[in-house]
């Protein structure tokens, strides 16, 4: 008699199949090796697997980077809020009038520093081009920075996601072509929509858009990255 | 659900399946550091639907996040790989769970499991290893309960044959 010990084991023999399967189990020893053998097979798969190692630090430092902080108390926002309008006044005072001269449509690059260490490449931004820039992690979409790049009148970071190339390209609002933009909304934030890549607005009236990948990795990493480029303003 | 504990639950709900996420990652395929790039995705992802998450079967619903994923960067990455149900390969029809000498290593088994194609590896991994019911490895794998059945069925026939040696197969016919 053939008894399937796999349905046996996972309760799905008919009430009928299952008691015959019990009788043999009592008077066949086969059948009880049979079934004994399955059972220790996935008790030594189940441990095996089980077994494996697992990066819990580096598991549980992904986790608190997808659910950000809570949102801070109304009083810390304002305090937070003002100091952030005082600081884009004297900012806007002290190095407005040499801040990024990006009157020119994206061009070859004028240098390139390939690097993923998002301070390091802000950095070196600053210094070559004399203008402030945020400081874009690509974190907060999982991605990585490949490099920062320059040119005439716009900035410029290539990432990677997913195995997919985007670039967050900067520029003065002016510099764009805006008239074919239409908007659209994402999380709840506003967003523009230039052919197939994503922009936003931020602070000093610069424009970034987000290009390459894939059309949901844009809107990820356009939402990561639009909630760094504020900082532009902390230069 | 209220926004403000969102984040807090969120976290709190999903740090005990963080490791069966790095397993099944694992087990879809790469290495230790493309299965963590699949996990940050999806724990990324899973914090943006978060809302819509029906509250039942948090394992299932996040492995099939992970899964979703992966199937999207392999079709992104290989977009001439078929992703259909492979070709049931032949499995013995005796029983013979008995014959097996269930002394193999750790490393032996897990090395053969790595063999068997994605649906079967990972079947196992979800109903034997992270020992999920089958209505929630259905609901990971998106498909019904009958198929989870007959493939679980088929893959540990299979790992069965191959940790026996009754088949020998090449991974190139795998």
């Amino acid at each position: 008699m053939f008894i399937d010990w796999q349905a046996y084991e996972d309760g799905s023999l008919s009430s009928e199949e299952r008691a015959q399967a019990d009788m043999l189990l009592q008077t066949d020893r086969q059948a009880r090796a049979e079934l004994d053998g399955l059972r220790q097979f996935r008790s030594a798969i189940r441990q095996a697997g089980q077994a494996e190692t697992v990066p819990t630090g580096t598991l549980n430092e992904m986790l608190r980077r997808a659910a950000p902080p809570q949102p801070r108390s109304q009083r810390t926002l304002f305090l937070t809020m003002g100091f952030a309008v005082a600081a884009a006044l004297i900012l806007g005072v002290l190095v407005g009038p040499r801040i990024l001269d990006l009157a020119q449509p994206k061009s070859q690059p004028t240098s390139v520093l390939a690097s993923s260490d998002p301070q390091e490449l802000r950095t070196w931004l600053i210094s070559n081009t004399r203008q402030p820039a945020p400081l874009i992690t690509a974190q907060g979409c999982g991605a990585r920075l490949v490099d920062g790049k320059y040119g005439p009148g716009w900035i410029a970071w290539d990432i990677e996601m997913n195995h997919q190339k985007y670039s967050i390209v900067g520029k003065k609002k002016s510099a764009w072509d805006m008239s074919r933009t239409t908007e659209t909304t994402y999380e709840g934030m506003p967003y523009m929509l230039k052919g197939d890549d994503v922009g936003w607005e931020c602070e000093l009236d610069m424009v970034y858009f987000v290009s390459g990948g894939t059309s949901q990795g844009r809107l990820e990493v356009a939402r990561a990255a639009r909630r760094e480029t504020p900082s532009i303003i902390r230069v | 659900m209220n926004w403000f504990s969102r984040p807090r639950d969120f976290e709190k709900s999903v740090q005990p399946e963080l490791a069966v996420l790095y397993r099944v990652a694992r087990r879809l395929g790469g290495n230790a550091e493309q299965a963590e790039d699949l996990v940050q995705t999806t724990l990324i992802k899973a914090y943006q639907a978060w809302e819509r998450f029906d509250g039942r079967h948090l394992r299932s619903w996040l492995i099939r996040i992970l899964r979703n994923e992966f199937l999207m960067n392999v079709r992104s990455a290989r977009p001439e790989l078929s992703l259909d149900e492979p070709e049931a390969p032949e499995v013995s029809q005796d029983p013979f769970w008995s014959d097996l000498a269930w002394k193999i290593q750790a490393d032996q088994l897990l090395e053969e499991l790595e063999k068997l194609p994605e649906t079967y590896r990972v079947v196992i991994q979800l109903c034997d290893v992270e020992q999920l019911s089958y209505e929630e490895a259905a609901e990971a794998m998106d498909c019904p309960v009958g198929t989870i059945r007959s493939r679980l069925f088929r893959a540990r026939a299979l790992l069965r044959d191959r940790l026996t040696g009754v088949i020998s197969l090449t991974e190139d016919n795998v």
